[in-house]
């Protein structure tokens, strides 16, 4: 079924109803300058959020409860609708252009937005709503509701926006934004802010982050890139606090019926990327935290990094994290974030991988792999230095055989044997 | 206390509001939250007889004709935005000087030029309508609409009718596609 906008149809009165279902959202050309955002809002009868909770996007996952989940990759969200907290009645979900308005930027530049409606479990696909965008000029758009009518959830097709990108939006579902990005004017004093960086001669200095106000949602997301390649964040009283990377990158196809435009994975076919990193403390002693030998690292005691989990099966939609315990970062020097794909054809560019890393009260730090290779199974991501107890971080994205070459690219010196994940 | 009616839920006027004489029929709807172009909706009555047909186009009221030739109906207006509290647009009936031969008024909402702006009902939110005793200014029905509409382009909110020689309100909220030309053409309107 193809939705058009205002277009509504009933979940519940499917047979057999699904209990959960998914939005997958995908646009054309699929290649594009914009930088995309996906976002849903939890709202009650009144059509408003209860509290900056509700607001679910890229720096807040998952509503409490596990109601509605955010896909690592920002392509997707799965509803649970048993999993709904009663007071909420509707979900918007939404697409976003980040700093849009600021650069000139709308849907206006994209050919199509398209959601896919599917069955959580069976991935069947439920709706498809193809949106033409070529003429908005809209830097938020909404692209549909999941509502509560009589007892019954049913999904409208929307497709309206704002001209003012993710602010607007946000606002006009009653959440508090703190900063936004796309505002007129950069906020008033502290600054400068780091959301507007200035063209830097090469090599750009790393530019301090204002200290944030502790409460209202922040929106603040800092992409580094060619242009912006490092920033330093500052340190606060006692060093940072926990200290979040995650690595997130396209898992599958997306299943179902989804063909061409989801499948950007051919034959839904797994990659399973590892996450870890080379360290080096101020004492000198270096080493891996990384699945591979078992080195998960330990938060308490040197190195003061460890990797979480252990999801060997790559199953868990939000990918891996590494957490750096940011009260001691006066101890480390330096560590090299780096993804490993260790089984399989190191086929990077099929993995759309992103890395974020978040510390309380800083803005969220996101490094593209935008630039891939089919040669190597190793991709160094980011370096973290400590400057003078700031924490800089520089975007890497570069390529290596194996460990050894990395070690040698970036001067850790440490010894390698061989090592297997049992 | 008005009562609260559903789709497709009908009310006795002279068992719940005996004293009724002069009827204000209140029509509403959100503005548009979102950037873009504007909702404007039109509100309309035709008066019909036993048939379902308009015995001329003097039967249909809109926004350029705002009266009927018998003066039992009477719109008061176009409102472009739907912005403002309370009714959007509004028609007072004066039910004692309705012809006999008017057996139904349908009180229709029509978006203007949906096709060109690729607007429908269902983009519309909060449409309701309601009768208020334009005496007392005592609401006595009101039906809300909700998110009943689809992609239609025009819409029945609700209708009086005479039944056993009382005036009875039926909440319709009926959809169709073709905007106000298509209703016009089904209530026999030569357009």
């Amino acid at each position: 079924m193809d939705l058009q906008p205002g277009q509504n149809f009933s979940i519940s009165k499917l047979s057999p109803a699904p209990a959960a279902v998914e939005i997958a959202l995908a646009w054309e050309p699929t290649s594009t300058p914009l930088a995309l955002d996906s976002s849903a809002f939890a709202l009650t009868a009144q059509g408003k959020v209860r509290g900056d909770e509700d607001f679910i996007f890229y720096n807040q996952l998952s509503l409490a409860g596990g109601g509605i989940q955010r896909a690592g990759d920002g392509r997707a969200f799965t509803v649970s609708f048993g999993q709904l907290p009663a007071a909420i009645e509707k979900i918007v979900v939404a697409l976003t252009i980040d700093q849009g308005r600021r650069r000139g930027q709308s849907f206006g530049q994209l050919n199509q937005v398209r959601a896919e409606v599917r069955d959580a479990q069976s991935k069947a696909p439920l709706a498809v709503f193809p949106l033409a965008t070529k003429m908005m000029a809209e830097t938020a758009l909404i692209i549909g509701e999941f509502y509560l009518r009589n007892a019954e959830w049913k999904f409208r097709a929307v497709g309206q926006g704002f001209g003012g990108g993710l602010g607007p939006l946000a606002q006009q579902y009653g959440v508090e934004v703190g900063d936004d990005p796309d505002a007129d004017a950069p906020p008033a004093a502290p600054a400068p802010s780091a959301a507007t960086p200035k063209p830097a001669p090469a090599p750009p200095p790393a530019t301090p982050v204002a200290p944030p106000s502790a409460n209202p949602v922040r929106l603040e997301k800092i992409t580094l890139d060619k242009r912006n390649p490092s920033i330093s964040l500052e340190k606060k009283g006692q060093g940072f606090g926990e200290i979040v990377v995650n690595l997130n990158w396209h898992q599958d196809s997306g299943g179902g019926g989804a063909k061409g435009f989801f499948g950007r994975l051919t034959g839904g076919r797994k990659i399973d990327l590892d996450l870890g990193c080379l360290f080096k403390l101020r004492d000198g002693r270096g080493g891996a935290v990384q699945a591979l030998g078992d080195t998960f690292g330990n938060l308490h005691q040197p190195p003061y990094i460890r990797l979480m989990g252990d999801d060997r099966s790559g199953a868990s939609a939000q990918g891996e994290f590494l957490h750096i315990n940011g009260q001691h970062w006066n101890e480390l020097d330096r560590v090299v974030l780096f993804a490993m794909i260790y089984e399989g054809a190191p086929n990077w560019a099929e993995t759309d991988a992103v890395v974020t890393l978040q510390a309380p009260g800083q803005p969220t730090l996101e490094i593209r792999l935008d630039s891939h290779r089919s040669d190597q199974r190793m991709c160094a991501l980011a370096l973290l230095e400590n400057q003078g107890g700031n924490l800089k971080v520089t975007k890497l994205v570069e390529y290596f055989q194996d460990h050894r070459y990395m070690d040698q690219a970036y001067g850790f010196g440490l010894r390698w044997v061989a090592g297997s994940k049992d | 206390m008005a009562i609260s009616l559903n789709k497709g839920g009908k009310l006795s006027l002279s068992k719940e509001a005996p004293d009724l004489k002069k009827v204000l029929v209140g029509l509403g709807w959100d503005a548009r939250a979102t950037d873009g172009a504007d909702f404007d909706l039109d509100a309309s009555a035709f008066l019909l007889d036993a048939g379902g047909k308009v015995r001329s186009d003097a039967d249909f009221i809109f926004y350029n004709q705002l009266k009927s030739t018998c003066g039992s109906v009477q719109h008061t207006g176009d409102n472009r935005t739907g912005a403002g509290e309370g009714d959007d647009e509004a028609l007072m009936v004066d039910l004692s000087r309705v012809p006999a031969e008017v057996q139904k008024i349908t009180f229709t909402v029509t978006i203007h030029d949906a096709d060109q702006r690729k607007q429908n009902f269902g983009q519309v939110q909060n449409a309701f309508i309601r009768l208020v005793n334009a005496e007392t200014n005592v609401e006595v029905a009101r039906y809300d609409l909700g998110e009943d509409a689809s992609t239609e382009t025009a819409m029945i909110f609700g209708e009086l009718y005479r039944h056993s020689g009382e005036w009875r309100f039926g909440a319709v909220g009926q959809g169709y596609a073709g905007g106000l030309a298509a209703m016009c053409r089904q209530y026999g309107i030569n357009i």
